[in-house]
């Protein structure tokens, strides 16, 4: 049985607590003060450094409304209540009301790692918990998981030079405690467990919202649809996966390779005897 | 061709994180790419080629192989975040991981290329063939060691395309059967060119070494490389290719390593077969062969930061 998080964005409000209890835990330094205005998103993506990032979605109604700065103007006739039942909107602009989502990305800890694959050093491996975890003292910083994991989230460090990612709090998990972003979390946006008790908890909640109006709700990474399999750190989502940055598809790079070593054995009997005929004709 | 479609983005940002290689890599792309097809070279020259007019090929062919040999492991190492634990390769063999294939290649390859040069260097006197070293040197029959260093030039030259395809980077990915063909086809005319270069400089001419021979390997990789290149272009679609036809990567791709290094050899060798301009041909396909790994390397980097190339190649 794996251990992992189920993150329901239906329920962030993108206070950034697991961003924070991530850096406090693990001792990772601060990334700077720059400013994107990408809406509340400053930290823009995950990293050697950043292993919880809450991504921001301002969707905009298509026609505003409320009159800026008229406050004293009638608010639009938003159909929020059918039968005493609260109805939230699925589309932004469907009520002419704007829709802000809010996702806390993560490692995913992929059954099918392109990471775990890809390691030449054996230094990323699949613990006791079932989660994906980089062994820091074998971690040559040779850097090809980077480009291996479908998601962007490993990366080498620049000052360290190994490669960095969520551990899944290994460490907390073994005194058997919860890792630090779940337990920040104040909302239970970020739920930890294991992974077919959390799955339960999370078609439950796939079907409270979808009963209430929220037809886009869905499980993102529930399954075994994709190359990857199920993913330790799955989510609920509202939109697209492409709207939060995630492939709708995560492929596993190493299933590509078949093809290319084929490819390789083509290529070499060809060449192979393009040289030989090319050096036979000078034969006397 | 596939079809042109605009995916939602998060704020344009990456999908993926791009690798963190530098000028190490290409590099060695490059000169691991010309040993491989040195010792592709010598091993089907000695099995094949007149045995008199091929011995100057040969005894090149190591050297060049030495060279690069040397180089490749530093220039791997050097790339490390880690260099100290650049060992830590072989501690554990990953079939599933091109890279921990590639190392056993490389290594395995570099090995057999040191019995060969070390008979080399006792037959050109700089090892007394007299001495315990001579004689170890010359203990393993020149067929096996040549024949063991050519076939894992074959692993050599093109586990570093299986390398990059088997990445979720698009630009490599979606070539997964062109880039080790591409590699190995580049390697192969690069070890011609660099071939012909040492054997035109020490002055040789047709009747001593079979300089036909290595002009048409050359010319036959190099209509390869092209109708990879134009097949890729066709299967893969302007979206995924667009780092290597656009922007300043993609100037140089076709300008540089698709002009300047493969059409201008050829159009060359169609000119004239004075001394001069077959030199000026082979140091224009080893110009191209680096600015190919280098456009490659860049643009894999610029595919990997494009997130509309990767929503296109992931959708459901």
């Amino acid at each position: 049985m794996a251990t992992g998080f189920f993150t329901d964005t239906s329920v962030c409000i993108g206070c950034k607590a697991c961003e924070v209890a991530c850096k406090q835990w693990n001792q990772l330094p601060a990334d700077g003060y720059a400013l994107t205005g990408e809406s509340y998103d400053n930290t823009s993506s995950l990293g050697a450094t950043t292993w919880r990032h809450v991504t921001f979605i301002e969707q905009m109604a298509t026609k505003p409304q409320i009159p800026l700065l008229n406050l004293t103007a009638d608010l639009p006739k938003a159909n929020l209540l059918v039968e005493g039942v609260p109805v939230a909107p699925t589309l932004p602009g469907q009520d002419g009301m704007p829709r802000w989502l809010m996702m806390s990305n993560v490692c995913k800890h992929c059954t099918n790692a392109g990471c775990l694959e890809a390691c030449p050093t054996g230094a990323i491996i699949r613990n006791e918990f079932g989660d994906v975890y980089i062994q820091p003292d074998i971690c040559n910083g040779c850097g090809y998981c980077v480009p291996a994991c479908p998601f962007g989230v490993v990366e080498l460090s620049k000052d360290d030079g190994r490669a960095f990612k969520c551990t899944l709090c290994y460490d907390r998990q073994k005194d058997g405690l919860e890792p630090a972003c779940a337990k920040a979390c104040p909302t239970d946006s970020i739920i930890f467990g294991e992974i077919e008790e959390l799955k339960e908890v999370a078609e439950k909640r796939v079907e409270e919202l979808q009963s209430r109006g929220y037809t886009n709700a869905y499980l993102y990474g529930a399954d075994e649809s994709s190359e990857v399999g199920q993913l330790n750190a799955f989510f609920l989502l509202l939109d697209k996966p492409q709207v939060y940055g995630l492939p709708e598809n995560p492929p596993l790079p190493q299933n590509k390779a078949k093809n290319g070593w084929l490819a390789s054995l083509a290529a070499s009997v060809v060449v192979g005897a393009v040289v030989a005929i090319a050096f036979s004709k000078g034969r006397k | 061709m596939k079809s042109v479609e605009e995916f939602a983005t998060y704020y344009n940002r990456p999908v993926l994180k791009k690798p963190h290689w530098v000028w190490q890599i290409w590099l060695y792309f490059w000169l691991g790419g010309i040993g491989a097809g040195c010792a592709i070279i010598s091993m089907l020259a000695k099995l094949f080629g007149d045995q008199k007019r091929v011995k100057p090929i040969v005894r090149a062919a190591r050297y060049i192989s030495l060279a690069t040999g040397m180089a490749s492991p530093l220039l791997l190492v050097m790339d490390l975040g880690r260099p100290e634990r650049f060992l830590h390769m072989l501690r554990i063999l990953k079939l599933r991981s091109p890279l921990s294939v590639g190392t056993y290649i490389m290594s395995a390859n570099g090995l057999f290329g040191n019995l060969t040069i070390a008979r080399q260097l006792v037959e050109d006197g700089f090892i007394p063939a007299k001495s315990l070293l001579g004689k170890a040197a010359t203990l393993v029959p020149d067929g096996l060691g040549t024949g063991l260093q050519g076939i894992t030039g074959f692993g050599m030259g093109t586990y570093t395309g299986v390398l990059i395809s088997a990445t979720a980077v698009p630009l490599w990915s979606e070539a997964t059967e062109i880039l080790p063909p591409l590699f190995l086809s580049s390697g192969l005319s690069n070890a011609a060119a660099a071939l012909q270069l040492v054997l035109l400089a020490s002055g040789l001419d047709e009747d001593t070494t079979d300089f036909k021979a290595l002009e048409t390997i050359e010319t036959a990789a190099i209509l390869t490389e092209l109708a990879l290149l134009g097949f890729g272009r066709w299967k893969m679609g302007a979206l995924l290719t667009k780092p290597l036809t656009e922007g300043r990567v993609g100037k140089l791709f076709l300008g540089g390593a698709v002009g300047g290094g493969m059409v201008l050899p050829l159009l060359l060798q169609r000119v004239s077969r004075a001394r001069w301009i077959r030199f000026i041909g082979a140091v224009a396909t080893l110009a191209g062969g680096l600015t190919m790994r280098y456009c490659i390397v860049e643009g894999g980097k610029l595919s990997a930061d494009d997130p509309q190339a990767y929503h296109s190649i992931t959708r459901k």
